[in-house]
Parts: C-alpha cells; structure tokens; sequence
C-alpha cells in the first residue's frame, strides 16, 4: 500500500507517495535524490544518514518517511549558503583536514551542526563524546575534533 | 626561491564537493535500466559443492541472467 508523505526538506515543500515502510534516508536518497545523505550501516551505528528534523540532528534510517510528516528536514545539501559559500562548520573542516574519503563527512557535519548549537565553546573531551554516534572508517577522528572545535567557535564568533 | 609543493600544505580539490553533499559514490549513480549483482555464496563453512542450479532464479526478468563459478 502507498500512501502520500509531505514534508519541507532544505526549506522547499515536497511530497510523493511512497511505500509505508519507506525509511527517511531512502525518501530522500530514492525519491528526492539528494544522495549526499549516505547509508553506511542501515542499523542507525554509524551515522552517516544523519539529517536535522525540526532542528535536532536524527539518523535518518532508523526512522520512517511517515514520522517525518510536516517535518522541517535539513539535509547535507542545504547547509552552504545560497551563493555556494561553505557554512563555518563545513569550512572548518575543509581547513582542518576534517575528512578523507568524505563518506561520512555530511553526518559528521550535520551531528556537529546540532552539537555546536548547544556547546557554543565546547572542550575535546565533550567534541569526542558527542562523537559517539558517527563512524569515520578512515579513522580521522583527530582532524575531526580539531574541525567541530573551530567550526564551533566559527559559529559561536559569527552570531 | 622557486614555489615548491614539497613540504607545502596543498588544499583539496575534492572537499568541496564531499562537504556540500554533491560528491558522487557508487551507490548514488542512477542510470537508466541500472540493477544490481547480488552474489550468493555458500552458507556452509565447509562442505563439498555438489551442484549449482540456478533454473530458480532464469524466468523472473528475462533481459537479466544468472551466472555461476566455482
């Protein structure tokens, strides 16, 4: 059975009708194409499906299309500026070798995104723990702590 | 001094493109007619191979085959 799904993904209106089963990262991946949202393990370990529903940063395989209803969705691809310019957090891990293979870079940078919100001045220690939920299977997690500690301070200066 | 790139901190080209989302991974190519190969390999540790039959799986798309090697 389908059914219809509506919902605002990178601040533009979508909908289709899809299959109930239809995981989040699937509908954006299938039926929006916007494949820089990526599945790694589809058992919600690693965190490279990582999006922002209504602000909070959620692994997008572990939930359905349907529990994101009238949800405002904020993927990889929405976050540089109109004009094509990086965000701090993205550029910060382009200065800081952030990312290697680059696969799970977007949900690196969409846990980050959520976690510097709240930690405006973060330490290493708290930077390593918030990255409990996201795999880097080239194992850059150094530059990687290095990168959300800069793109937070960036984010925290740039307010 | 001529500029050298030895020892030098050399930007990369491809962040840009992994950071936005728009890098392209194999599992993001969509090509027309595109499928995919599913490999099925023996379930048993150790067993001798008897015979491979792959008539269960000829019919279900005719332009799509079945291949085997031992």
């Amino acid at each position: 059975m389908s059914l219809k799904v509506s919902m605002k993904v990178n601040g533009k209106p979508v909908s289709a009708d899809i299959e109930e089963r239809t995981l989040l990262v699937s509908f954006i991946r299938e039926n929006l194409r916007l494949t820089g949202t990526h599945v790694g393990c589809d058992t919600a370990q690693c965190g490279a499906c990582t999006v922002h529903m209504n602000g909070k940063a959620i692994k997008s395989c572990s939930i359905v299309a349907m529990q994101a209803e009238g949800a405002d969705i904020l993927t990889i691809e929405g976050v540089a500026h109109a004009d094509g310019t990086l965000h701090p957090m993205q550029a910060a891990f382009k200065e800081n070798h952030g990312l290697q293979c680059g696969f799970c870079t977007p949900g690196m940078v969409m846990n980050a995104l959520d976690f510097a919100k709240q930690h405006p001045s973060p330490t290493e220690q708290e930077v390593r723990e918030s990255l409990e939920g996201n795999l880097c299977r080239c194992t850059g997690y150094h530059n990687i702590v290095k990168s959300i500690m800069a793109g937070a301070r960036a984010m925290a200066a740039s307010k | 001094m001529t500029t050298s790139l030895i020892g030098a901190r050399v930007p990369r080209k491809e962040d840009y493109r992994f950071l936005t989302g728009s890098g392209q991974y194999t599992d993001d190519v969509a090509l027309p007619g595109q499928t995919y190969a599913a490999f099925v390999r023996s379930p048993h540790a150790h067993a001798n191979i008897r015979r491979i039959t792959i008539d269960s799986c000829s019919g279900i798309t005719p332009d799509l085959s079945c291949a085997r090697a031992i």
